[in-house]
C-alpha cells in the first residue's frame, strides 16, 4: 500500500507499512497463551492502517492491495481472541468479493457516499460534521487535529489532498501511535509504553471514538450489505473494542511495580 | 430494531440449529447421568438440536469451533461437570464457528444434577435443564459491540513483565437508541443504576462500561425495553421458564422455579430435585412480574435464593420489597402467600406448604410475554390472576414495591399544558387537544409510578398532580381513560387555539394587577395574532 501517504514527518513522507511480507501479523493461538504487548500493538497498528486505507478512495491499486492484504490479516488465530473478530471476518469476506467487482462501481459508491449529495454527501466522513455544532469544515476540530498532529511531528501528505478530520487521517494517526508504542515495548522502554498508550486514549476518547459510532451508524443505514456498511460495523466494533481496552491496559499497568 | 449483531442474527426459533455439547466426564460423577437416554431423549424430541459428547471438554474446549461449523449451528449450549470452565477458550472456539458468544449457555450438569441426585432422578431434572437453556438460546436477540466489556483472565504480575495475560469479555447492557425516549427526559434506568454507570448525555443514554457490574437494574428498570442485556433479555427468561415447566419435558413433578443469584451457591446441595434455578446475575433486576408470571404457566411455587451473608451489591430491600409485594397480592386473592418466598425449604417438593389455585395452571394458556418489565405486562398477569381467583370485592393494593402507579389529577388545579403527558416514558399518561378541547388521558395499565410527571408540573406544588404507588382492579380494567378535560380558548382573529380556560385564567390570576389591555389581549388572540393587535 506505498501509494496511500496519508501523515507524513516533514518531507520524507510516512507510508504505511506493507501490511505482508516482514510486516506479518503474528499473534500466539488462541487465548490460552500469554498475548505481548508489542504484538498486541502491532496487531492494532495493522487493523488501523488497513481501515485508513479502506476509508480512502478506492483507486484500482489501493483495491489490489486491500484484497491482497485480507490474506494476511485472515489469520483466525490472531483475530479469534477478539469480539471484532466476526464483524472482521465478514468484512474481509467481503473484500475479498471485490476481486469480482470493476473498480469503477466501488468508485461509484465511494462518491454516492462520500462525496456528493445534493445537501453534502450522503455519510460524511469528516469529524467537524458530527461533533462541531457549527459544521465547519475549517474550523476548530481541523486545527486542534493539525496541532495534535503537529505536536507528534506529522503533517498531512500533501499528495492526499485531504482535511486533518477525515475518518482516514484519523486512522491513521492511530496507526503511528500504534507503533510507536509497538517500538516502545520493543525496546522495553516501561515509561514510554505506558505514555504511548495514554495518548492513544486520549486521542481517541477526545476524537475518533466520540463521533466514529455516528458515522458507522449513518453508514450502515446507508450502505446496507455493500463493502462500506460491512466496513463501517467492522471499524466500530474495533474502535468501540479499543476504548474498552485502553483503559483496562492502562489499569492493568499501573498496577505493576 | 436491535442493533447490529457480533454473530450472524437470526431470530430465536426452530430455525436455529442448536449444538448441545456435553461433557462426557459427567458420566463419572457422582452417580453420573444417563447421558445416552439423554441424547436420545432430545434426538426424538427436537431434530434441530445437534448433540455430540466430548471427552474433557471442561478443561479441554479446543476442537469445539470444528463440531459447531461442521454441524451448522447457530446456537451452543454447554452441559459441564462444573460451573468453572476455560471460559476464554470457549468464547473463542465459539467465534472462530461464527457465533455470537453472549448466546452461549452453559449449564452445570455436575453439581446441579450428577452430583446431588440419584442416576434417575439427575438424568430426568438434566434434560429439563438443558432444555432449558436451548430455549433460552433460542431466545437469544444478539447483541452489538456496545454489550461487550473486557476483563482480565488473571493478574499481572512483575514476573510477567511485558507479558499480557488474555482477555475474556462479558456481557453489559445497551441502549437502544430506536426505543429509549431520554431526549423526553426520561431517566429511570440512570436512577436504577446503583453504580452511577448511566447518565444521559445530550439527550443520549451513555454507559461508563469501568463502572458497570452488569447486575441488569436498569434493563428491568426500562419499561420500554430499551435497554438490552444479552444472555438475561425477558424473552430468554421466559423461554426458559416455559421449557423447564413444561410437562412433557422431563419425568419430575412438582416443580417450582429459583431464581437464584449467580454469585451465591454453586451446587444444589440437598434441593429438592423439582426445584429448578434459573441463575441470574443480580437477584435485584427480576421485576415482580417474573415472580407471578410461572406461577400460571405450572409453578407449583417460586422461590428466591439470593447469595450467602450480604448481597456484595447492597439490593436486598428492593428483593425483598418485591416479593412482600407477590405475597400481599396473592393474599388479596385468597392463595398462599408462601408460593413466593425468599429462601424456601429447598429439601422439601416446591409447593409443599400451599399451591397455586387449581384454576392458575392451565398450562400453555398465557399468550404472549409474559416475563416483559413494562408495566402493561404486570396488569395483564394481575387482572388474570384477579379474573381467575375472584376476590370478594375489587382489590386496592397499595405498596412502596409496586410496579404499577395510580396517576391522579386534580382537574381544579391543574391548567392542562400537557407537559406531564409529553414526559411520561410509558405513555400512561397522553395529552392531546382535539376539537376545542384539551384532554389528558391516564391508563393505569400503562404507569410505573416513576414519577418523572411530577417535577414537570408547573402546578405541582399546588396539588395538581398526585401518584401513588400500588394498583386499582377498577382502574385496572378500566384501561385508558379520561382525567382531565377543559375547554381551550380560541383566538377572536383568526380562530386559532390559544389556551385552555383554566391555563389563561390562571395565567391571569398570576398577573394580578397587571395593565388590563394586557389580560385581553392574551386571553383573546393567539401568539401569532397578538402583536398585531391594540388593546381597545
Amino acid at each position: 500500500m506505498n501509494s496511500c501517504p496519508i501523515l507524513g514527518k516533514g518531507d520524507e513522507g510516512m507510508r504505511p507499512e506493507e501490511l505482508r511480507g516482514r510486516e506479518k501479523v503474528s499473534v500466539p493461538h488462541g487465548t490460552s497463551a500469554p498475548l505481548l504487548l508489542r504484538e498486541l500493538a502491532q496487531l492494532r497498528q495493522a487493523v488501523y492502517r488497513f481501515l485508513a486505507a479502506l476509508f480512502l478512495y478506492p483507486q484500482r491499486e489501493r483495491v489490489a492491495q486491500l484484497i491482497e492484504a485480507t490474506q494476511v490479516l485472515h489469520t483466525e488465530e490472531a483475530f479469534a481472541v477478539f469480539p471484532f473478530f466476526l464483524p472482521w471476518r465478514r468484512l474481509l469476506h467481503r473484500l475479498r468479493g471485490e476481486e469480482l467487482l470493476q473498480t469503477v462501481e466501488l468508485e461509484e459508491e465511494y462518491t454516492r457516499l462520500f462525496m456528493t449529495g445534493p445537501a453534502g454527501p450522503l455519510c460524511s466522513p469528516y469529524a467537524s460534521s458530527y461533533l462541531d455544532p457549527d459544521r465547519m469544515a475549517v474550523g476548530r476540530i481541523p486545527a486542534q487535529l493539525e496541532q495534535e498532529y503537529a505536536a507528534a511531528g506529522l503533517m498531512l501528505s500533501p499528495s492526499l489532498h485531504e482535511l486533518p478530520d477525515h475518518v482516514s487521517v484519523e486512522l491513521e494517526y492511530m496507526a503511528f501511535l500504534c507503533r510507536q508504542e509497538r517500538e516502545a515495548w520493543e525496546g522495553t522502554v516501561w515509561e514510554e509504553g505506558v505514555k504511548i498508550l495514554e495518548r492513544e486514549r486520549t486521542f481517541l476518547e477526545r476524537h475518533l471514538g466520540r463521533w466514529f459510532p455516528a458515522f458507522a451508524r449513518n453508514l450502515k443505514g446507508c450502505d446496507k450489505g455493500g463493502l462500506y456498511g460491512a466496513a463501517a460495523e467492522a471499524a466500530e466494533a474495533f474502535i468501540l473494542h479499543d476504548l474498552d481496552l485502553l483503559p483496562l491496559l492502562l489499569e492493568t499497568l499501573e498496577g505493576v511495580d | 430494531m436491535r442493533s447490529a449483531s457480533f454473530g450472524e442474527r437470526t431470530l430465536g426459533s426452530r430455525r436455529d440449529r442448536v449444538a448441545v455439547l456435553l461433557c462426557a466426564e459427567i458420566s463419572r460423577l457422582g452417580e453420573g447421568l444417563d447421558v445416552p437416554g439423554i441424547l436420545q431423549w432430545f434426538r426424538e424430541r427436537d431434530p434441530a438440536v445437534a448433540l455430540h459428547t466430548l471427552p474433557d471438554l471442561c478443561h479441554n474446549p479446543e476442537g469445539l469451533a470444528r463440531i459447531l461449523v461442521g454441524e451448522g449451528a447457530t446456537r451452543v449450549v454447554l452441559g459441564l461437570c462444573r460451573r468453572r470452565y476455560e471460559e476464554g477458550e470457549v468464547q473463542v472456539q465459539v467465534r472462530k464457528a461464527g457465533i455470537d458468544p453472549l448466546g452461549l449457555e452453559v449449564v452445570d450438569l455436575g453439581g446441579l444434577c450428577a452430583q446431588a441426585y440419584p442416576r434417575p432422578e439427575a438424568t430426568e431434572k438434566a434434560k429439563i435443564l438443558l432444555a432449558g437453556s436451548v430455549a433460552s438460546a433460542r431466545a437469544f436477540p444478539g447483541s452489538s459491540p456496545a454489550n461487550v466489556k473486557p476483563y482480565l483472565l488473571s493478574r499481572l504480575s512483575r514476573r510477567s513483565f511485558l507479558r499480557f495475560p488474555p482477555f475474556g469479555y462479558r456481557a453489559v447492557p445497551s441502549v437502544e437508541r430506536e426505543r429509549c425516549v431520554a431526549e423526553v427526559g426520561c431517566t429511570l434506568c440512570v436512577q436504577a443504576c446503583p453504580y452511577d454507570a448511566l447518565e444521559v448525555v445530550d439527550g443520549e443514554v451513555k454507559l461508563e462500561k469501568s463502572r458497570c457490574t452488569s447486575c441488569g437494574l436498569c434493563a428491568t428498570a426500562c419499561p420500554l425495553e430499551a435497554i438490552l442485556f444479552p444472555g438475561y433479555t425477558p424473552g430468554q427468561v421466559e423461554a426458559r421458564v416455559r421449557a423447564m415447566l413444561d410437562p412433557n419435558t422431563g419425568n419430575l413433578q412438582p416443580r417450582g422455579i429459583l431464581f437464584a443469584c449467580s454469585h451465591g451457591q454453586e451446587t444444589a446441595g440437598s434441593w429438592h430435585p423439582g426445584w429448578m434455578p434459573l441463575f441470574l446475575p443480580s437477584l435485584a433486576m427480576a421485576p415482580p412480574v417474573w415472580f407471578l408470571a410461572p406461577l400460571l404457566m405450572g409453578a407449583r411455587a417460586v422461590g428466591v435464593l439470593p447469595c450467602p451473608g450480604d448481597c456484595p451489591q447492597g439490593h436486598e430491600e428492593i428483593i425483598q420489597g418485591r416479593v412482600r409485594f407477590c405475597q400481599e397480592l396473592l393474599e388479596r386473592v385468597g392463595a398462599p402467600a408462601g408460593l413466593v418466598q425468599i429462601l424456601p425449604p429447598l429439601d422439601r417438593p416446591p409447593g409443599r406448604d400451599g399451591e397455586p389455585p387449581r384454576e392458575w395452571r392451565p398450562w400453555g394458556d398465557l399468550d404472549g410475554s409474559a416475563f416483559s418489565p413494562g408495566p402493561a405486562t404486570m396488569a395483564r398477569i394481575l387482572l388474570r390472576i384477579l379474573e381467575v381467583s375472584p376476590p370478594e370485592k375489587s382489590v386496592v393494593l397499595e405498596h412502596p414495591f409496586s410496579p404499577l402507579g395510580i396517576v391522579e389529577i386534580q382537574e381544579d388545579i391543574c391548567t392542562g399544558c400537557g407537559m406531564c403527558g409529553r414526559t411520561c416514558p410509558s405513555k400512561a399518561l397522553v395529552f392531546e387537544e382535539t376539537e376545542g378541547q384539551a384532554l389528558l388521558h391516564f391508563d393505569a395499565s400503562l404507569c410505573t409510578a416513576c414519577g418523572q410527571c411530577l417535577p414537570v408540573c408547573p402546578e405541582g406544588e399546588r396539588g395538581a398532580i398526585r401518584l401513588r404507588r400500588g394498583f386499582d382492579q377498577k382502574r385496572l380494567q378500566e384501561g385508558k381513560a379520561v382525567v382531565y378535560r377543559e375547554a381551550v380558548a380560541r383566538c377572536v382573529a383568526c380562530g386559532a387555539p390559544i389556551a385552555p380556560n383554566r391555563m389563561l385564567e390562571r395565567v391571569m390570576a398570576l398577573l394580578g394587577n397587571e395593565d388590563p389591555s394586557l389580560q385581553t389581549v392574551l386571553t383573546r388572540y393567539c401568539t401569532s395574532c397578538r402583536s398585531f393587535q391594540r388593546a381597545p
